[in-house]
């Protein structure tokens, strides 16, 4: 997954190369593996972008879908979300 | 009796990250501490392993030959002159993959275990294809090269899982070309770094610096495990002896900073 805007924003420029490689590496491989194309979770985070968007203030790009490895073997899609804030609407209960 | 014969298979998935000078050096220690040690060039069409071993010119019969029965197993090997406990069978020039089939290929493995070899070598052909698939039909372990590089470890990966599905589990690996002072810089892979991508099915079996005596040494047909002061060569020889069963500490390559870091130490440490 390409996601530039989130990268700058989780800072990965400011990370070294060494650790930057082996980030990229681990989330190729988990793909690899779980034979999940990156396809379809890029299809996954654009739905996710979608329904997210109907309820909070976000970035299109401030979505971010992976698949994480977990302890039994199995994998986790994990999505991390960066939200400006509620969006008010009707229909959305007030704070 | 044959069933004690190591067959191992030399494979990386992707092209270019040592596969042939490790084949060639890691036989050549073996037969230096006096096992039989057969190497079989399995990348037919791209014959690479007689330039590494330096036995280019005494080819007569491949491998080819010896499964459409042109030539006898006996007449395909090259005896090395230095080494006289390896012998190389080399691949066909001429010919491509298609030329033979698993099946055959790992007859040809039967009949070298026949032949009284204790270690069987097969450089694989890079790639996941047919070339692949030969290459570890007569195989009962396997070593995986890699380098500390994004797309060799991307696909060391994935040829662990296809020898996976292949029966050969638990396979070993060597990272290849580590330069020790560009990790501590924090610009390349660590070989920790490479065995956490991985996974802990893999174990490692050797770490070779990146040396330029590898080149010089292929450049004159004599493979670096041959040259005592070699620290490539080295690693090659500790790999040796942890394929037979000996506890070797991995190489400290630290310690080959050079002068100008020495000096540099002097003057940055307290």
């Amino acid at each position: 997954m390409s996601n530039s805007w989130l990268n700058r924003f989780l800072g990965r420029n400011a990370q070294t190369p060494r650790a930057c490689a082996k980030e990229r590496l681990l989330g190729v491989v988990i793909e690899d593996r779980s034979a999940i194309p990156s396809s379809v979770l890029e299809l996954v985070r654009k739905e996710i972008v979608e329904v997210v968007k109907k309820y909070l203030i976000i970035d299109d790009q401030a979505v971010d879908v992976k698949l994480e490895k977990d302890e039994d073997g199995t994998y986790a899609l994990v999505s991390h979300v960066v939200s400006r804030g509620v969006r008010k609407n009707e229909g959305i209960p007030a704070a | 009796m044959s069933d004690d014969v190591r067959v191992i298979v030399i494979t990386s998935g992707k092209g270019g990250v040592g596969k042939t000078t490790t084949t060639a050096n890691v036989g050549m220690a073996l037969a230096a501490h006096g096992e039989k040690v057969a190497l079989m060039d399995a990348d037919i069409g791209l014959r690479n392993l007689d330039l590494a071993l330096g036995l280019e010119n005494r080819i007569v019969y491949d491998v080819i030959d010896v499964v459409e029965g042109r030539a006898r197993l006996k007449q395909a090997l090259i005896r090395d002159k230095r080494m006289q406990n390896l012998a190389m069978l080399p691949a066909a020039q001429t010919r491509d993959k298609s030329a033979v089939t698993s099946t055959q290929m790992k007859q040809v493995v039967d009949d070298l275990k026949a032949e009284g070899f204790t270690f069987i070598l097969i450089d694989c052909p890079a790639g996941i294809e047919q070339g692949f698939k030969n290459a570890t039909a007569g195989a009962t372990e396997a070593i995986v090269v890699t380098n500390p590089e994004m797309a060799s470890v991307r696909d060391a990966d994935r040829i662990i899982g296809l020898l996976e599905a292949e029966g050969l589990k638990d396979p070993m690996l060597i990272v290849n070309r580590i330069r020790v002072k560009m990790v501590k810089s924090q610009d390349m892979l660590s070989v920790e770094d490479v065995q956490e991508v991985l996974g802990n099915s893999v174990k490692l079996l050797g770490v070779v610096p990146d040396d330029n005596s590898i080149i010089t040494s292929t450049n004159r047909g004599e493979p670096v495990a041959l040259l005592k002061e070699s620290i490539s060569g080295q690693a090659y020889r500790n790999v040796a002896q942890r394929l037979l069963g000996q506890q070797v500490p991995f190489l400290d390559l630290d310690e080959r900073n050079g002068l100008f870091d020495r000096f540099k130490k002097l003057f940055t440490s307290k």
